[in-house]
């Protein structure tokens, strides 16, 4: 009895606390407003439109095709970054550029003054006759408002002083005549302090344009010569005209053919972008060749100064403007590995190979009379792969008797087409077991070897130019080769030793 | 019972260290190859570690060949290449004293091949085992550098410099060997760490590595409508030794015997020799009409035919 009634009391008390609970929590009101929620969600799913209504469109695979994702992706990216680019903008907004000092009222583009007479009426006229003595002989070319007399278009003799100035800066002057505005990027230093004074004759001039010189060059290197008083203040903009090579337009016109005296758009006052444009303004069939060429020269295809990697514009020491001898030019860059843009390998560090390597393949070795690097590499671009100036390949096996391979433009082709070399011929080749040609025996075959599988092409330890490595497939093998007095012997991976002799045959190749 | 249990404890020590100090004493032990082996070349190194104030000369018996070892002072290591036979090779070393038998080993390695029937299957019993681990290279360690001196894809110009040259050298003793074997670039292909924990191992298709270098011959042959099994496969070295043999292109075999050893049918039907008694012989060979590799013809027929016909 006891126990039950424990029980009927736990339970009435459970049963109380959780009507208190229930109550006091709410718990009925969450309940009904789930259920609610519950409703809503059930009508919704019934009754609600589809977020996304099928449709049918009916667009071809030819049409699918057309589409360019790519363009349409570059686009969306361009417009995020411009969207980007604005918000950037808002936050550091540039403040305008100061206007120019010597700003006229008017813009207009130069043009060839020639002065109203009406307008200077009032003026009192000197005769030529009457202009002090320091102008005469005249010269050849007169400021026209000095021709006419007009001095006091200029001067005052308010103080009696002679040369006294209407104005006081010389440009105001200059600028209330001559309207043309100098605003492009890049201004000439004197233009823009305006010092018209530097290098114009107010009065008269020997030279067209009233030049203080005799020669539009003349007066710039008045100032750019190597050897002015200017020198130190940035090396680059001066040149040495004396040198042995100099650019032609320099030479034949002016240093106008390049540079605008007061004004341009670019860098170093040229007309077109100095890297390359400008360059191939002129030079068109480098132009064909750098644009349209397969493999490309990194040195001007990618580089940071393009032609100017190599050539300097004004005046050199070397042949074809360059800026160090024709080897070296490679050198400069080749002294390290580096990436290739044929293939994205590494090129070989030809300085380090030449200087671990005494016997240098003939161009390289004799390099006025043969032309260097370039006797081989197209040095602007080439349609054969490491821009050389013929094909040849990069095979280990090729059929390359009858293929007009590049070295058989200097080497004569009798060498590996002969099968046997009789005594007369002997000059031919020295790679000879007896009258056995030895380099048929490697080269005439369906699995002919190339030149480069024993050849080192740049330069190498041993005589001939035979390779210390040969590369089969990206493995190098060791060529071991003896040189004897009168042949030797070779141990690559592809035979065993094998030993000839030229006056004692070793029975080689029968 | 306390007294009984240590009683029996010292019983238990007494008797071990009597079975260590005889096995010390009498006892040689052979490191490699272990029992059941199962073995591919035809060549094996045996290593032993053997000390001499207990015998004076141990004799390795093979199949083949007897080959007797001097111990010295210096040395408790010792390393031998034999030469085995196809098929189950019983090992045996002996050990001698003065010229008295003391005692003996014997180890089974089984030489398979998949070339011929009878020795393609080996009994279950044999597995693969290998010596390069970690615990069995401290051993050379007083006489031997174990560690790989090649650098990568640059071959030895002295091969006698090589580190594998010293123990594996019988591996390239053949007439016609092959280039990255004979140079010593032997992690050219021993470059994985197999399951079996071999430093050394090689990977499961050989082609894998066979076609790093021969990457011409890929781009033919995969271009080929037809192609042999083992070409398909990746098994190279079915037909071919990777390291050295005494047979053109590195033939286990002569071209023939290989064709025969899994074609056993067409020994008498082949046609250049359906009428002739004795099959096949030195002058004519199957890959005077098949090419062994791939193909646009069917039944793997040369492209050029017109040559070999007589």
């Amino acid at each position: 009895m006891k126990q039950r009634m424990i029980k009927i009391i736990v339970l009435v008390f459970v049963l109380a606390v959780s009507t208190f609970l229930f109550q006091s929590y709410g718990v009925s009101e969450k309940l009904s407003r789930f259920v609610v929620i519950m409703k809503n969600i059930a009508y919704n799913l019934e009754h609600a439109k589809p977020a996304y209504e099928d449709c049918n469109f009916s667009i071809s695979d030819d049409e699918i095709k057309s589409i360019d994702v790519d363009k349409h992706a570059r686009e969306l990216e361009s417009s995020i970054d411009k969207k980007k680019k604005a918000k950037r903008k808002k936050v550091v907004a540039p403040e305008p550029l100061a206007p120019l000092e010597i700003a006229a009222d008017e813009i207009r583009e130069e043009e060839r003054l020639t002065h109203d007479k009406t307008r200077l009426v009032k003026a009192k006229m000197v005769k030529l006759e009457d202009l002090p003595d320091k102008f005469k002989p005249l010269k050849k070319y007169l400021h026209e408002p000095f021709k006419m007399g007009a001095c006091k278009i200029c001067h005052t003799s308010k103080n009696n002083k002679p040369g006294e100035l209407v104005r006081k800066n010389i440009v105001d002057i200059c600028y209330s005549c001559h309207k043309t505005r100098y605003t492009k990027k890049f201004d000439h230093k004197p233009a823009k302090d305006g010092r018209c004074m530097d290098c114009h004759d107010p009065h008269q001039s020997n030279t067209k344009r009233l030049l203080k010189a005799d020669s539009i060059n003349n007066l710039c290197l008045k100032c750019h010569d190597k050897r002015s008083k200017f020198k130190n203040k940035a090396e680059k903009l001066f040149v040495d005209m004396t040198l042995k090579t100099k650019h032609k337009p320099i030479v034949k016109k002016s240093c106008l053919e390049c540079h605008d005296p007061h004004t341009a758009e670019y860098k170093s006052l040229l007309h077109l972008d100095a890297k390359m444009d400008l360059c191939l303004d002129c030079h068109d069939d480098v132009k064909e060749i750098v644009q349209h060429s397969k493999f490309k020269h990194g040195g001007v295809n990618t580089s940071k100064r393009r032609c100017l990697e190599c050539h300097d514009p004004h005046a050199t020491k070397y042949v074809k403007l360059l800026k160090k001898d024709r080897v070296q030019t490679c050198l400069g860059c080749h002294d390290e590995e580096v990436k290739s843009d044929e293939d994205g390998g590494m090129l070989m560090n030809i300085k380090k190979h030449l200087k671990e390597n005494p016997n240098w393949h003939g161009p390289i070795k004799d390099v006025k009379k043969e032309g260097g690097c370039s006797a081989c590499h197209a040095p602007h671009g080439s349609n054969n792969f490491s821009i050389l100036r013929k094909s040849f390949t990069k095979n280990f096996y090729a059929d390359i008797a009858n293929k007009g391979f590049f070295c058989f433009k200097c080497h004569t082709d009798k060498k590996i087409k002969k099968q046997y070399i009789k005594s007369d011929e002997h000059n031919i080749t020295s790679f000879r077991d007896g009258e056995v040609n030895l380099h048929y025996l490697h080269v005439n075959d369906r699995k002919g070897r190339t030149c480069r599988a024993c050849h080192d092409e740049h330069a190498s330890k041993y005589n001939h130019l035979i390779r210390d490595y040969t590369d089969f497939n990206g493995v190098k093998f060791p060529l071991r080769y003896i040189e004897t007095k009168n042949g030797g012997s070779c141990a690559p991976a592809c035979h065993k030793r094998f030993e000839y002799d030229r006056v004692y045959p070793k029975g080689i190749g029968q | 019972m306390k007294l009984t249990n240590s009683y029996t404890r010292i019983f238990i020590f007494i008797c071990m260290s009597f079975v260590t100090l005889f096995a010390q004493n009498n006892l040689f032990n052979i490191v490699y190859p272990q029992d059941n082996k199962l073995h591919t070349e035809l060549t094996l190194n045996v290593v032993i570690e053997a000390h001499s104030q207990n015998f004076d000369t141990l004799k390795i018996v093979t199949p083949i060949e007897q080959i007797n070892i001097d111990l010295n002072n210096d040395k408790s290591i010792y390393c031998k290449g034999i030469s085995l036979k196809l098929g189950e090779n019983r090992i045996t070393v002996r050990s001698y004293k003065n010229k008295k038998f003391i005692s003996e080993k014997i180890k089974h390695v089984y030489v398979s091949s998949q070339l011929s029937h009878q020795y393609k299957y080996p009994p279950i019993k044999y597995k693969n085992s290998y010596f390069h681990n970690d615990k069995n290279e401290a051993k050379c360690l007083r006489c031997h550098d174990m560690s790989v001196n090649e650098v990568k894809d640059v071959a030895f110009k002295d091969i006698t410099k090589s580190n594998c040259y010293k123990c594996h050298k019988n591996i390239t003793k053949e007439k016609y060997g092959h280039a990255p074997a004979v140079n010593w670039l032997c992690t050219e292909c021993h470059n994985i760490k197999s399951k079996d924990k071999s430093k050394y191992g090689i990977t499961e298709s050989i082609s894998k590595s066979c076609f790093h270098c021969h990457k011409e011959n890929k781009e033919l042959w995969d271009a080929s409508r037809y192609r042999h099994e083992p070409l398909d496969s990746g098994h190279c070295n079915k037909c071919h030794n990777s390291h050295s043999s005494p047979y053109e292109m590195f033939l286990r075999k002569p071209v023939n015997e290989i064709c025969m050893g899994c074609h056993k049918d067409k020994h008498a039907k082949a046609l250049p020799t359906k009428n002739s008694k004795c099959g096949f012989n030195d002058k004519k060979q199957c890959t005077d009409c098949h090419t062994p590799h791939a193909t646009n013809r069917p039944f793997l027929l040369k492209e050029v035919l017109n040559k070999v016909k007589k």
